[in-house]
């Protein structure tokens, strides 16, 4: 019986389905629609896939300082290695560059260092106590963000 | 311009149907007015072919199930966890139904067509997504079960529960709005 009415109602549920008239459009619709059209093709492409001339002004500024910049930088070279600079100075430049990372490296390390030492006195509960309170707070933070997106983006009322 | 005044009036003749197809599957006023501005702007960018083809309200409506679809799988597979939290303990309505309803040649005979069609849409938009989406696409896309599976990525098996459930959850509504003063019949 209960399959005979299952789909008895499936068949009503088809046809009024079907029959359903279309919903009314916003009429925000087209003159979104037709903005965006009447818009020039650069606007609606975004920037990086544009020609250059099209960027936006900033980028251009920021991108032609960049070029410019790498361009001195190899005129400089280019004056250094044809006026008496040999390859081994620029290496030992190079090499004087990178020994200041590394001692920042070292800093680092000794920092780490510092770190898992003081946890080690603390004992494990307190470490295990930090990483609950990091772990809880970041759950309460995306059910935070959660709350806030359902709130946000609630259902608005049937457009009927 | 005179495009743009054509596409305009192309526009207005298929926006309607657009934007039924997005809202019917997204249920969400904003969201299907955004996909029906992207649906059109797909458009306007092959005006050439569609303008004159007989065929153009069939590829909009694919093109709007298909974005209406890819957005949701966009956008909302992030917050289904969450989602599913709530329904399951708020409503019940994951649950199975034992569903009280009335026969359906009494539910034609209540009420008049525009309120019944109202209520339709009202109920169908009230459904969770995850009942809601395979229902219109099977009812209302003409999507077999294996499409729906396949478009969705999921089995075979849930699509066809889903479409159940989501009937039985429209029965149960529809039963009880469409006939608030009476008994329900005797089930047999």
């Amino acid at each position: 019986m209960n399959d005979e009415h299952d789909s008895q109602w499936a068949e009503v549920l088809d046809r009024e389905l079907k029959n359903l008239p279309d919903l009314p459009a916003p009429d925000t619709l087209v003159s979104r629609v037709m903005m965006s059209v009447q818009q020039p093709a650069s606007i609606r492409v975004p920037w990086y896939r544009r020609p250059w001339p099209q960027w936006p002004m900033g980028l251009q500024t920021v991108s032609l300082l960049i070029l410019l910049a790498s361009f001195g930088g190899l005129c400089r070279v280019g004056w250094g290695i044809s006026h008496g600079e040999t390859l081994t100075t620029a290496f030992h430049a190079i090499s004087e560059w990178i020994s200041s990372w590394r001692a920042l490296g070292t800093a680092l390390v000794a920092l780490v260092q510092a770190f898992a030492l003081i946890l080690g006195k603390l004992g494990t509960a307190v470490t295990a106590a930090c990483l609950s309170v990091v772990a809880l707070s970041y759950v309460a933070c995306v059910a935070l963000g959660t709350a806030l997106y359902r709130f946000t983006f609630a259902r608005r009322p049937n457009p009927l | 311009m005179a495009d743009a005044q054509q596409f305009e009036t192309f526009m207005r003749n298929y926006q309607n149907m657009v934007f039924s197809t997005a809202m019917r599957l997204l249920a969400n006023q904003s969201e299907a007015e955004d996909v029906a501005q992207e649906v059109f702007l797909k458009a306007y960018e092959r005006f050439d072919q569609l303008r004159d083809n007989p065929r153009a309200g069939g590829w909009l409506k694919t093109v709007a199930t298909n974005m209406s679809l890819n957005h949701l799988s966009r956008y909302r597979s992030r917050w289904s966890f969450f989602s599913e939290l709530v329904r399951r303990g708020g409503s019940g309505e994951e649950e199975e139904i034992e569903v009280e309803f009335a026969a359906p040649d009494l539910v034609e005979e209540e009420l008049n067509q525009a309120d019944r069609r109202r209520l339709v849409e009202h109920a169908l938009q009230q459904l969770p997504p995850a009942q809601r989406v395979p229902l219109v696409l099977f009812h209302l896309e003409g999507f077999s079960y294996e499409q729906i599976a396949a478009r969705l990525g999921v089995s075979l098996g849930k699509v066809k529960t889903d479409i159940h459930r989501g009937r039985a959850v429209l029965r149960k509504k529809l039963s009880r709005k469409l006939q608030p003063d009476k008994p329900q019949p005797p089930r047999s």
